[in-house]
């Protein structure tokens, strides 16, 4: 049950991204990606190839499913992908807890779950920001958008967390 | 521990292939990332380029220094016919005079002495360059040596330090004879002797080759008066300061006397 209901939230939040990329435009700074909140509440013990692997199809798809550059959300989901498991475990030694098999908000705190967000957020935006306007853009607006977007998609998985997985993982 | 540790390297090599992957589908579709990539890529193959040639010329430097080392002696020749035809119409003229009958050979010094009292110079020149003994040794500012020995590569010079060796030369100022050598102690100083004493001499006047050899042509500068002084109350003796520095010699002048082989019989016949 708890697999076909990550599986409903899984492709509903795909189904959402895609319909941002594709209808909403929040400026240059601004890049909402709720499927990283998909990607960053599965289990602590999923093993990184595996985590890898679904990152970077989830890319795949979502990247032929927008109008952008393909490739360019694969690249950075993949990145997330590698760095979440060594953030997990070193600043939160969550290995072994039943209670935190699944990262949220309930289970690791409001500052750690969102110290791990922005962790994670960050690793996305680098690789995406840096991939999408590599030698075109200042340096300025190169760190505004990186910023922005690691800040504000933090926040709103802070939220999600908090709305979504209360108590229970999915 | 090995399988955690090589879990960990197939973590890293898989996210590195899917990286790359997504970078290959990045600037492939992504135009202003395609224009991008061809323009960095262009700038490292210009700096790359740019490094190699240098690189590359810088070990064709032998090459380069030897074909100056060529232009350098037909121009030397050249300079040499132009002043004799200058002296055979009546103009004055400071340098070489005679040099029609002499070929010059480049040739790179590989082996040097100035701290005896006999140096001797290997160049890297030898019968096969055209070079056989007794011929002279120059370079622009001096005379060096003449040919001793020689083998088909090489060729030993011995040197103008050597406190055995005399030859002729001339104050530039008035034309007067001398004969120079070295005392042995200074390789940047030689002395000339035979001075008269009513011959006008002053410090700074320039010292040139006399010609009176078959091996060296006359007009070559040597050197500048550094100091004089009376030496048996009827000679002078000049010290003089040579204006080529035989502890850094490098390139050097094999002096092809067309006549010599001729001068060189009448000697031996007037004994």
């Amino acid at each position: 049950m708890e697999k076909s209901q990550s599986i409903i939230v899984f492709v509903l939040v795909f189904l959402i991204q895609v319909i941002l990329n594709n209808s909403v435009f929040f400026g240059i700074y601004l890049y909402p990606v709720p499927i990283c909140f998909v990607l960053l509440s599965r289990d602590v013990r999923t093993s990184s190839l595996n985590m890898l692997l679904t990152a970077f199809g989830t890319g795949i798809l979502l990247d032929f499913l927008s109008n952008g550059v393909p490739g360019l959300n694969a690249a950075a989901l993949t990145a997330m992908a590698f760095f979440r498991r060594p953030v997990l475990k070193r600043l939160f030694l969550m290995y072994g807890g039943a209670e935190y098999s699944c990262p949220s908000v309930w289970n690791m705190g409001m500052t750690k779950y969102f110290i791990y967000s922005v962790v994670a957020c960050a690793s996305f935006f680098i690789f995406y920001v840096s991939l999408e306007s590599v030698g075109i853009t200042g340096l300025w607006i190169y760190l505004k958008r990186i910023l922005a977007g690691t800040f504000v998609n933090a926040a709103v998985m802070l939220l999600m967390s908090a709305a979504i997985q209360k108590r229970r993982t999915f | 521990m090995r399988r955690r540790s090589d879990r960990i390297y197939l973590t890293v090599t898989v996210f590195i292939i899917l990286e790359a992957v997504s970078a290959f589908m990045i600037f492939r579709s992504g135009a202003v990332q395609k224009n991008v990539l061809v323009a960095s890529m262009r700038v490292c193959s210009d700096y790359v380029e740019d490094r190699w040639s240098k690189v590359l010329y810088w070990f064709s430097l032998k090459d380069v220094n030897r074909d100056l080392m060529k232009v350098n002696a037909a121009l030397i020749a050249r300079n040499m016919k132009l002043m004799n035809h200058l002296e055979r119409i009546g103009m004055p003229h400071d340098s070489v005079a005679d040099s029609d009958r002499y070929n010059l050979i480049p040739a790179m010094v590989i082996s040097n002495s100035v701290g005896r009292l006999h140096n001797y110079l290997i160049v890297d020149k030898g019968e096969d360059d055209g070079i056989r003994t007794d011929m002279g040794v120059i370079t622009n500012s001096g005379l060096i040596g003449s040919v001793v020995a020689v083998s088909s590569r090489y060729s030993r010079i011995v040197s103008m330090l050597d406190t055995d060796t005399r030859f002729s030369v001339i104050l530039k100022r008035n034309g007067t004879f001398g004969t120079m050598y070295w005392k042995g102690t200074d390789p940047t100083r030689m002395a000339v002797m035979d001075i008269p004493v009513h011959t006008p001499v002053s410090e700074g006047d320039t010292i040139i080759s006399s010609g009176y050899s078959a091996f060296f042509p006359s007009g070559i500068p040597i050197g500048t008066i550094s100091a004089f002084s009376l030496n048996d109350g009827i000679n002078y003796e000049l010290e003089v300061e040579l204006f080529e520095d035989f502890r850094s010699l490098k390139y050097v002048y094999v002096v092809d006397s067309q006549d010599a082989a001729e001068i060189a019989g009448l000697k031996i016949e007037s004994r």
